[in-house]
């Protein structure tokens, strides 16, 4: 059996899939992504952050590296531009990996972005948490807000499967 | 005891049924029996029949703190097999599906044995392989097991998913033509009558609220309905087993979840054999009433609540339909749950515990009710003998500090 | 009973919209907003199915879930659904309905003959009998009785049911009038309510009882109750059916629509009211099941809101005073009522007939009722509606494990305060009367007087109990033909719980789940058994409130959505090189390249790849960084093999154990700096070494002195190799270091990240190259064109599995089955020389764990050319057979041209060079027992 003919490809960056009343749209992936692990309030000073850490379904900057809780000591940080971090063990406490492609980001838009996200298990868009990340259909992923809807990261093996999820395409 | 046959029923309609005997005894409880039962499920009621039986012991008594047969025995899947892996495992479930084959004479009870096959079913090669592996570990045995091609498995399933867009596709798998299906409450009453029959005091609604001893060996339990003396002590009493070996001081390597099972409106013939999928980890069979009778994997998390959750009912039930989608135009009409007693190597434990006298029958978990002739059997084996059978010896406690386990997961390579 | 259609009532159906549907081939003509049992009752349709055991003629009973006669099999083009209830299905044009468990139809069943054998079909008679042959031989034909409609073995209804989270401060389930009640004062203080109802308006009963509320017509206030609702800020769900309460205030909601697929709903509600009203009882007399028999209440349901008039010569029984508002409207819409109330106090009714201290014990008529016999009198009629009370909707109460009390005033198990959050009002909790509900509902969440009625709270309804003495058959449950005298039976064979009642006679069991049956059963239980109805107890109320479809709950879960597998960043790429692909550990990989017969094309790839060179697509394996002073520690608590003694630049090999000492996973670790790992687990068990590798770090080691990191997924690796290698990756233009075999370092390429580890898993010279996602397809390309310049192949799982097996490298889960513990693969080292902690390590030490006979890894070797099968076991040449281990891997290999297998084999080491039986299917051949590594055992091939 040839599992392709049950598979579809995944968002491409900038071909919006519309339907109805929400836009599933991938952003590109721009600068440099870091896990970085360790206390979580001195992160900002430790890696020049130009904002803070946000949490979950909070709006991120339009401008500006910043940061994403992932967990109690974690966090994925986002440099727009191109920027180094020497991975592995920082003295003052601090564990660094560059995450690469791990996350990819899809923005849900529309007046049914609030339906998207029920199907995928966020009950509560007025819920908050310290932590961004979830379980989203299934995944985990991070859930924050762009200025134009929510904002996905999703893991990048599982962007296809996201893809078919929010497609609806059965 | 009344005979039951097409005969007598016809006669006893002349007389519009208003002679028949009650199907057991409701006994009240004697002040000293040679040996109690604590636990009045198919376990328990089948050791007290072949403790008179097979061993002419018949001052004997089960109590249950609610109604006979109301525990797993009353809500389980009704699936009855041998396809196992290890040699200690078929011993004991063939000894098992043996004795059900005899059943329904023996006890002059029908309890509708149902031999209609099962197929576990693989997906991928690898799945394949391993369930070669343990086809030929059946056959080493001697018990009927054998790979199944995918073509003879959609003669035996023919609403079998086989459309383009099916996430696991049948490749065959492994089939055994004796097992099958029976009616559950139809054991537990069947074993009931006929060692109620013999003498055997069946006594409901009467809860063990201590075991007591001396001099390190068993003497007798205080229940709600009073106190009885007896000097060997079996316990059958799945889930709360644990509490009443606690009782003694002892410690069994058993966590406690829930089942949940789920049953469609009926209809007419629709699946005529059991199956199993190793990609869903659903099962699925048709009652004779034309019902789906449906399962899967547990609820996580340890409870007593006899309840189960909406995730594991999606879980399963889209697992279902991803095997068989034609069953998406029928409707959910019961759903329950059981308390299941699990044990790290998913093998029961069958033996001597805490004080002399004292044996338990438990940690069955999601498989009990195939197991309860030989459970039964080999409890009657102890209790009568104080020793073990050669085919209970291999499940004794001890075998976790000998790190003897009997793994058939692992066996099966399946959930490692 | 010769139903017809009223000229002018009927508040749900739309005259301007004519409909037809076709029943068992009679053509049916109604309205948009018909039910199927309104228009066939509209109709004058009499039969509507036949019972289950008996084959019985019946017709409609009730107006909701709890009907049990009217089942159907429904086809609308080419969608089609068994076993739908005709009492909830709207009717829609070209309709194609079918009776069930009849042949050829209701009307002219064959079996019914069955009702005559009735005496020797008593309940559980199956237990009794059928035991001459084995059960197998009766089944065939008992299932073909059984069963009521069909399946369409050729329709698949499409998995397109979204499943919806959500949360609510308040919700009320129920929208009657004391939902309504409730409703309205919860949103005036400012709540925001959740008002759902299982019908397509508001007003539950209202819209059949009609009634004032504060003076006007009771419409004004739903609407009202509506406007104030959504202005706080609430939702009203209707078509909506709460099922299942569950575990931490988790409600199931079934929402049907019309334009489009169902949801199903899973809310979490702060606080819960159940408004959920009640059933009517029947009564119980002779032959009560015959067509033309009503609940009274239905039979108001149906001419008010369908405007289909049951019958024109009715008798109503009953002994309460809610039944006299049917009588009159049934009157007023033109019957010839008599009513019979077998109180004798009971009220006057102005212009009908009356019979006080009347009791019904019989109907009379072949397949439809033709009279009634009330104190031994015959009343010709055509229908019979009774009442015999009500019983409290209280199962989403007890689901929640609320507990019963039984109210002998009201003569009704009505929920016990304190045993639930839930909160029951209205006649859900025993409060009957349009007063009492208004009254009950605006009391939990308004202050003063709520909304007023002019409605009179009815009188305490008279205890209606099943009379065993009564000659003739009275049924108790309709569908599943148990009756009265089966109760009897039940008991005089000791099965006296109610849990054993209903097993025994199958009363509940059936489709309207014992709406109608259940209080009878118990009563009649109570009294034959000489105990109340609260000794005697009740069966467990459990989710599904009402039949769901399967679809609803399944959900889109289907498919590519069920169990998704993880995707390859390269994949597009390897599609258009001809890949074809297959789930291994779950990501979707590789398994050939190119046109042909699978095996055939792992054969080439794997020949070329140690010919030549081969490249394959390693991205899966576990990238999870740890990283910290204690990263050291950490890997040597939980690594069977010590890493803290790893030089950085280099790789090891190693085992994680779990607490059984079992091989739970193997891999390389890579050590980049004195403080960074990376632990490149199994594919298939990332998440799983992750989860024992955080669970040490939390607990044992310290949590800030090391913390992991998965970038598994953002990361590619290729993994070039074969005699040309080195070839190859110069040919891409990558400037390769010098590394030593298990060395690794990271540098850049072209100004972007590149990390090379030269690890092996073919035995040949071999290098991972591991790059971000974002410069794979370049990695890619340029590769592929010096691949292809130097003669090599892209190689997939299949060739890669052969050629790992060549070298006696395991695939955990296929190799190890779960018992296999490290020395058994024949790594004794640390067992016998580390005496620090580390995860397993007491199990080896067991009796078991240093058995002599425990099963070693080995290899196998045959004469011939025929593999053999995986899975074939092995066993002694002479002596009782019995299973030594078993063959794990088998193929054929190419590179030695002939078939190499790998086993576990008891004591397999020492047996080395001798010669074993294998068994598969039944017959053996001999194999000889060899070292697991076969081709190139002398490693020379790593640095050529």
């Amino acid at each position: 059996m040839d599992e392709r003919d049950w598979t579809d490809r995944p968002l491409a960056p900038e071909t919006p899939i519309v339907l109805g009343d929400l836009t599933v749209t991938m952003l590109p992936q721009a600068g440099s992504t870091y896990l970085v692990s360790g206390k979580m309030d001195e992160v900002v000073g430790a890696f020049g952050l130009d904002n803070g850490i946000i949490c979950l379904l909070e709006t991120q900057p339009n401008a500006g590296s910043f940061g994403i809780r992932t967990g109690r000591n974690s966090a994925l940080i986002i440099y727009p531009d191109a920027h180094e971090l020497v991975p592995g063990w920082h003295p003052a406490g601090f564990a660094v990996s560059a995450a690469f492609e791990t996350y990819e980001t899809i923005l849900l838009s529309g007046p049914g972005s609030a339906m998207a996200l029920a199907q995928g298990g966020v009950a509560d868009i007025n819920a908050t948490s310290k932590s961004a990340m979830l379980r989203f259909a299934g995944v985990s992923v991070l859930l924050t807000q762009g200025e134009n809807g929510y904002l996905l990261w999703v893991p990048k093996a599982q962007l296809t499967y996201m893809t078919s999820f929010l497609s609806g395409r059965n | 005891m009344q005979h039951y046959s097409a005969f007598s029923l016809a006669r006893h309609a002349l007389s519009h049924h208003k002679n028949w005997q009650s199907a057991w005894r409701k006994a009240d409880p004697k002040p000293r029996y040679d040996a109690v039962i604590i636990g009045g499920g198919g376990h328990g009621l089948s050791t007290a029949y072949y403790l008179a039986k097979n061993h002419g012991m018949k001052r004997v008594a089960v109590l249950e703190r609610g109604w006979i047969g109301g525990g797993n025995t009353g809500r389980n899947t009704t699936a009855v097999r041998s396809n196992y892996f290890y040699p200690e495992s078929v011993a004991l479930y063939d000894l098992s599906l043996r004795l059900y084959e005899g059943l329904s004479k023996e006890l002059n009870y029908n309890i509708m044995l149902s031999q209609r096959g099962m197929l576990i079913a693989a997906h991928t090669p690898i799945q394949m392989e391993i369930c070669n592996r343990i086809a030929n570990a059946m056959q080493l045995n001697g018990v009927d097991g054998r790979l199944m091609t995918a073509a003879e498995a959609e003669e035996k399933a023919p609403l079998v998913n086989k459309s383009k867009g099916a996430r696991y596709k049948c490749m065959g798998g492994i089939w055994q033509d004796r097992a099958g299906t029976a009616r559950h409450d139809a054991v537990a009453w069947g074993y009931a009558r006929a060692a109620s029959a013999m003498g055997i005091d069946i006594i409901e609604n009467c809860e063990v609220t201590e075991v007591f001893t001396s001099s390190g060996a068993v003497a007798g339990v205080e229940t709600t309905r009073g106190k009885i003396q007896t000097e060997r002590l079996g316990v059958a009493a799945a889930g709360a087993t644990p509490g009443l070996v606690q009782m003694v001081g002892g410690d069994l390597p058993i966590h406690n979840y829930d089942l949940q099972a789920f049953v469609s409106e009926p209809v007419k013939p629709c699946l005529d054999t059991v199956l199993l999928y190793l990609g869903t980890g659903t099962y699925v069979s048709q009652s004779d009433k034309g019902e789906l009778v449906i399962g899967g994997g547990l609820d996580r998390v340890p409870t007593h609540g006899q309840k189960g959750n909406l995730p594991t009912q999606e879980t399963v039930i889209s697992g279902l339909l991803e095997m068989f989608p034609a069953f998406a135009q029928l409707k959910l009409l019961r759903q329950w749950a059981g308390v299941v007693d699990v044990v790290p190597d998913s093998s029961p434990v069958i033996g001597p515990v805490g004080p002399e006298g004292m044996f338990v029958n438990c940690g069955w978990g999601t498989g009990g009710f195939k197991a309860i002739p030989a459970g039964g059997y080999l409890l009657a084996h102890l209790l009568a003998t104080g020793e073990h059978h050669d085919i209970s010896r291999p499940f004794d406690l001890n075998r976790f500090a000998q790190g003897r386990l009997i793994d058939e997961a692992a066996g099966s390579g399946i959930a490692h | 009973m010769s139903g017809s259609r009223h000229a002018e009532l009927g508040r749900f159906i739309d005259r301007s919209q004519p409909r037809s549907f076709t029943f068992d081939g009679q053509r049916i003509a109604g309205f948009a907003g018909d039910t199927l049992a309104s228009a066939l009752l509209a109709n004058g349709v009499h039969i509507l199915g036949r019972s289950f055991k008996y084959h019985r003629p019946r017709g409609l009973w009730g107006m909701g879930a709890d009907e049990p006669n009217a089942i159907f099999d429904v086809r609308l083009g080419q969608e089609h659904r068994p076993n739908q209830r005709a009492t909830t299905t709207l009717l829609e044009d070209a309709m194609v309905v079918t009776s069930v468990n009849a042949n050829p139809n209701a009307a002219k069943d064959r079996f019914r003959l069955m009702d005559r054998l009735h005496r020797f079909l008593p309940a559980g008679f199956y237990y009794k009998t059928f035991m001459a042959l084995d059960w197998i031989r009766y089944e065939p034909m008992i299932r073909r009785m059984a069963g009521l409609g069909r399946v369409d073995p050729g329709y698949a209804p499409p998995a397109d049911v979204p499943h919806l989270v959500a949360v609510c401060d308040l919700l009320i389930v129920g929208a009657g009038p004391s939902g309504l009640a409730a409703a309205h004062a919860a949103a005036q203080s400012g709540r925001a309510v959740w008002l759902v109802d299982d019908a397509a308006q508001l007003g539950g009963s209202l819209h059949r009882r009609g009634g004032q509320i504060d003076g006007a017509d009771w419409t004004a206030f739903a609407d009202a109750t509506r406007y104030a609702v959504l202005n706080a800020g609430g939702r009203i769900l209707c078509n909506t059916t709460v099922w299942g309460a569950f575990d931490h205030n988790v409600f199931s909601a079934w929402v049907r629509r019309l334009d489009g697929p169902d949801q199903h709903m899973r809310i979490r509600a702060a606080e819960v009211v159940v408004a959920t009203g009640a059933i009517e009882r029947p009564l119980w007399f002779a032959n009560n099941d015959l067509p033309g028999v009503m609940s009274c209440e239905a039979a108001l349901e149906f001419l008010q809101c369908y405007g289909a008039l049951p019958g024109q010569r009715i008798l109503i029984a009953t002994a309460n005073d809610a039944s006299y508002t049917v009588a009159s409207a049934l009157a007023k819409a033109g019957a010839e009522v008599t009513l019979v109330d077998q109180r004798h106090d009971a009220p006057d009714a102005d212009d009908i007939t009356q019979i006080k201290s009347g009791i019904l014990t019989a109907a009379k008529g072949k397949t439809h009722v033709q009279s009634a016999v009330v104190n031994g009198q015959d009343i010709p009629c055509d229908a019979i509606f009774c009442s015999g009370g009500y019983t409290p909707t209280v199962h989403l109460w007890c689901q929640s494990g609320g507990k019963l009390d039984w109210d002998a005033d009201q003569d009704a198990l009505v929920p016990r305060p304190g045993t639930s959050s839930l909160k029951p009002i209205g006649a859900a909790a025993g409060q009957f009367g349009l007063k009492a509900a208004l009254a009950t509902g605006h009391a939990l969440f308004g202050n003063g007087n709520g909304p007023e009625t002019d409605a009179v709270t009815p009188r305490a309804q008279a205890p209606v109990r099943p009379d065993p003495n009564l000659p003739g058959r009275q049924w108790i449950d309709m569908q599943n033909d148990v009756t009265l005298k089966d109760v009897g039976l039940a008991a005089r064979e000791g099965f006296t719980s109610v849990e054993h009642l209903k097993r025994y006679t199958t009363l509940g069991m059936a489709t309207d789940q014992g709406r109608t049956s259940n209080f009878a059963g118990l009563a009649a239980m109570a009294a034959v058994t000489g105990r109340t109805i609260p000794e005697t107890g009740t069966t467990t109320y459990r989710p599904p409130f009402e039949p769901v479809p399967l679809s609803v709950i399944a959900g889109r879960r289907r498919g590519d959505l069920f169990n998704p597998l993880k995707r390859l960043s390269l994949e597009a790429a390897h599609c258009d090189m001809g890949a074809r692909f297959r789930e291994y550990g779950g990501w979707l990989r590789p398994a050939v390249y190119g046109v042909g017969a699978e095996a055939d094309l792992a054969q080439k790839e794997a020949k070329i790849a140690r010919d030549i060179a081969g490249i394959f697509d390693a991205s899966p394996l576990g990238k999870l960084e740890v990283i910290g002073t204690g990263a050291g520690k950490l890997l040597d608590f939980t690594g069977y093999m010590r890493m803290s003694t790893l030089k950085p630049g280099r790789a090891r090999y190693g085992f994680m154990l779990a607490e059984s000492g079992i091989v739970y996973d193997d891999g390389v670790v890579l050590r980049l700096d004195e403080n960074r790992f990376i632990v490149s687990a199994s594919s298939s068990h990332v998440d799983g070494v992750r989860a024992r590798l955080e669970d040490a770090r939390q607990d044992r080691i310290g949590h800030r002195h090391v913390y992991i990191h998965d970038v598994t997924q953002g990361l590619v690796t290729l993994t070039v190799t074969g005699p040309k290698t080195l070839d190859v990756i110069a040919g891409a233009g990558i400037d390769l270091p010098d590394l030593p075999h298990m060395g690794v370092v990271e540098t850049p390429l072209d100004g972007h990240f590149l990390r090379v580890a030269r690890i092996s898993f073919t035995g040949d010279r071999s290098y991972e190259l591991t790059v971000p996602g974002r410069n794979a397809e370049g990695l890619r390309a340029r590769l592929d064109a010096s691949l292809k310049n130097a003669g090599g192949k892209w190689i997939g799982l299949e060739a890669v599995m052969i050629l790992r097996a060549e070298k006696g490298f395991i695939l955990i889960g296929k190799d190890t089955d779960g018992n296999t513990m490290p020395h058994d693969l024949g790594w004794v080292g640390p067992m016998n020389k580390r005496d620090d902690e580390y995860l397993g390590k007491r199990a080896l030490f067991t009796p078991e764990g240093q058995s002599e006979t425990r099963r070693q890894w080995v290899g196998l070797r045959v004469t011939g050319d025929a593999v053999p099968e995986t899975g074939s076991h092995l066993i002694p040449t002479d002596g009782p057979r019995r299973s030594l281990g078993f063959i794990t891997s088998s193929y054929f290999s190419p590179n030695l041209g002939r078939p190499i297998a790998l086993a576990l084999l008891e004591n397999g080491r020492a047996l080395v060079g001798t010669t074993v039986g294998c068994f598969n299917d039944g017959s053996v051949r001999n194999v000889e027992v060899v070292d697991a590594c076969a081709f190139d055992p002398d490693w020379s091939r790593l640095n050529g």
